[in-house]
């Protein structure tokens, strides 16, 4: 997929519509589920509020293969480099939804030793409030970040703009 | 009858260790002895060895600090709570020894309670207090290179600081070095 | 020392050099929180273990000085996230030692049965959880379909399916839906079922009995010198339970047993963790028949937080919520000064609160004794000399949360 680079910022609109449609309806989740939001999180996945209809099925829990990090649970201060590490180990195109009161912004515990909101730190695309939030609402995310896809333009991701 | 075997277990306590026992109580069903941080391993190798006493179950190991707290049966600073169970009597025992705040060392029960592993080392690390003997002494639940020792009642709940020291992710920085 | 490959002898010498590090870390795929690992191999089989724990360390005990006792109960929900019931039953019962009140039948029975439906909860998860661990998927997707009939019924009483905070000191929070016997009995009927069902699937499976028979062996004499509780101490041997040596709520008036096995190894956990869950419908159906009618608080109300409603149309009530929720020195519920320790049993162990406290309306010092950490110590131990595979096996038996853990 590099031919449209040399085209120099001409690209037709179907190819983008063509690739956003691949990429929103294919979303490899890599769950990093730390606390309470991670059980909402697996009650996601499975068979009542099922994630996979939308096309977030494959749950491979490495880094390499994916590329939409669920962050869920509150973040301390040891877990800081290993969500840093994991996020830079990720290929792009990437996204990120930050699940839960404490990793959007400290939630609950306002102390010496949680981070007050990841997105200090790394990029964040959809923030989900809820203590824990319901997994309607983890797939009410979904939904934006797709909607989101959607209006991306191809070259956004490849360069990082 | 749960008053009359502390009782019993006391008096064996006190013909044993006499002096060492500073103060001991009876709150609301569990039997409290009070001593200093020197003789604490002599007394915690007796109940686990004596058949009459026989505590083979350690609960826990917790520490408190008393800085703000004034009551007249708190000799030191800091305390460090030992709370075993034992089946034969069907009895708890506490014990509270006193650790100085300018020597606050203690020698640690490892070699007598294989539990006392971690709990040790959770009490070093929240309020500092050195165990002698004890085989691994590292920080277990913040990161090792962590200045203070957070459940001291002068470090304040937000901490100092350390929660923002990361280097936020930069993509245009990442790109411009390859 | 030489070693024969290929046809060439090659000179080794020492043997140490043989043992590589390897690392799994705070992100893994078994889900069973984040810890990490760092194992040291001689090929396949495990020389030593040196786990490092504290990613999800919160300072729950700091925050606990400066909350009030009331307060602290939404603090107790989020360390065992997958029965968080129990704990908020076990700061209650802890609190209201300390005061030494009792609280009305009606609210006892109550939490008796909201105790064990959460303890049939954790279990059933443990129980998945060690067979997607060991390749059987099928048993896990099952297990939530239950938990969420559970969380069904959670959220109908109280508000919410995962972090309930339903218990207040001196009582309970609101009072139970008319038809809360209906579908208490429903949800049992299908538990059962699913519990008999991953009994034909597991117990006499056998790659299971296999995979989990003999390994992550704990003897009776180094389980007490951790100070191990709950169903990994009963699976060595010891039969130790607080429900039974001291008993709280009303579980003296209740009729079961204690499953004791002797094996100490994984398969004899899982086998006391399915007849625990067993035992706990057999109580709640107990519990069912004895419910009485009656007020759910303590009667003392200068003690307690009062009931909403009231609060909002009496002016008395709303002098009486003022006086507990105010902080300081004369306001809250008049805790007496002194140190006190009680404890209750938790799917994972003796869950034990020490509290310190001088008299004001917040804790001096609130210290949690975590099961998970005590059972946890003895990891390295139990798993020398075992193979590579077994690592999941074996911490899947131990039922760690990394919330009670870390704290």
């Amino acid at each position: 997929m590099g031919f449209e680079t040399k085209l120099g910022g001409f690209v037709t609109t179907k190819l983008d519509k063509v690739v956003n449609w691949a990429r929103k309806n294919s979303l490899w989740p890599m769950p990093f589920g730390v606390a309470c939001c991670a059980i909402e999180m697996m009650a996601a996945l499975c068979s009542r509020f099922d994630m996979s209809r939308f096309g977030a099925e494959v749950i491979r829990f490495s880094p390499r293969q994916s590329d939409l990090l669920l962050v869920s649970g509150r973040i301390s201060i040891k877990m800081m480099p290993v969500l840093t590490k994991i996020y830079e180990q990720m290929p792009e195109p990437k996204w990120v939804i930050s699940m839960g009161a404490c990793c959007s912004s400290g939630g609950v515990f306002d102390t010496y030793t949680l981070i007050q909101g990841i997105d200090q730190f790394i990029p964040v695309d959809v923030y989900i409030p809820g203590c824990p939030p319901r997994p309607e609402a983890l797939l009410d995310a979904l939904f934006f970040i797709q909607k989101k896809i959607d209006g991306e333009h191809i070259l956004d991701k490849i360069h990082g703009s | 009858m749960l008053n009359n075997k502390n009782n019993d277990i006391l008096k064996i306590l006190q013909e044993v260790c006499g002096e060492v026992i500073k103060s001991s109580r009876i709150s609301n069903g569990l039997l409290v002895v009070d001593l200093l941080a020197e003789d604490i391993y002599f007394v915690v190798s007796l109940i686990k060895r004596d058949e009459r006493l026989d505590f083979p179950l350690l609960v826990d190991i917790s520490g408190v600090d008393y800085l703000e707290h004034k009551d007249g049966s708190i000799l030191e600073r800091f305390g460090v709570i030992y709370i075993f169970y034992s089946f034969v009597n069907d009895l708890r025992i506490k014990i509270r020894a006193f650790v100085s705040e300018s020597n606050p060392e203690i020698h640690s029960i490892y070699n007598e309670y294989k539990g006392a592993n971690w709990t040790e080392r959770e009490v070093y690390d929240m309020f500092g207090i050195i165990f002698k003997g004890h085989p691994d002494l590292k920080r277990i639940l913040m990161p090792e290179n962590y200045g203070s020792h957070p459940l001291r009642k002068e470090y304040p709940v937000k901490g100092l600081g350390e929660r923002s020291n990361f280097p936020k992710y930069n993509i245009y920085e990442k790109l411009k070095k390859d | 020392m030489e070693r024969y490959h290929n046809g060439y002898f090659f000179d080794v010498e020492d043997e140490l050099e043989s043992v590589i590090t390897m690392n799994v870390g705070p992100s893994h795929p078994s889900t069973h929180g984040t810890l990490r690992l760092k194992v040291e191999v001689d090929g396949e089989t495990i020389r030593r273990t040196d786990p490092e724990i504290g990613f999800l360390h919160t300072g729950f005990e700091k925050i606990g000085e400066s909350l009030s006792y009331n307060q602290f109960i939404t603090v107790t929900d989020r360390m065992n996230y997958i029965s968080p019931l129990n704990n908020n039953i076990g700061f209650a019962v802890a609190v209201e030692d300390m005061l030494g009140i009792e609280i009305p039948k009606r609210a006892q029975i109550i939490r008796v049965i909201m105790a064990e439906l959460s303890r049939i909860a954790d279990h059933i998860l443990c129980v998945g959880l060690q067979g997607m661990d060991l390749g059987a998927f099928s048993v896990f997707l099952w297990t939530f379909v239950e938990r969420e009939k559970l969380y069904d019924i959670f959220e109908t009483i109280t508000g919410a399916r995962l972090t309930t905070s339903y218990t207040r000191v001196g009582g309970l929070a609101f009072d139970v839906p008319s038809d809360f016997i209906d579908r208490v009995s429903k949800v049992l009927v299908s538990i059962e079922k699913c519990i008999g069902e991953i009994e034909l699937m597991l117990t006499g499976n056998r790659i299971f009995i296999d995979r989990c028979q003999g390994i992550g062996v704990l003897s009776k004499e180094d389980a007490l010198s951790y100070g191990v509780t709950g169903p990994m101490l009963r699976a060595s041997g010891v039969n130790y339970d607080i429900r039974k040596v001291r008993p709280y709520l009303s579980y003296k008036e209740f009729d079961f047993v204690v499953p004791v096995e002797t094996a100490g190894d994984g398969f004899a956990r899982y086998l006391i963790r399915m007849e625990e869950m067993n035992q706990s419908v057999k109580i709640i159906k107990q519990a069912l028949k004895m419910l009485p009618d009656g007020e759910i608080n303590y009667f003392d109300k200068k003690r307690i937080l009062a009931n909403k409603n009231e609060v909002y149309s009496n002016m008395e009530a709303l002098i009486h919520h003022f006086k507990v929720i105010m902080p300081g020195d004369v306001h809250g519920i008049n805790p007496p000064v002194g140190e006190f320790y009680s404890s209750t049993e938790v799917p994972n162990g003796e869950l034990g609160f020490h509290i310190v406290s001088d008299g004001t309306s917040k804790p001096y010092r609130v210290r949690v004794r975590p099961p998970s950490l005590i059972n946890f110590q003895c990891y390295d131990d139990v798993s020398r000399n075992h193979l590579i595979a077994d690592i999941p096996a074996i911490l899947s038996t131990f039922n760690v949360i990394a919330g009670e853990l870390d704290r």
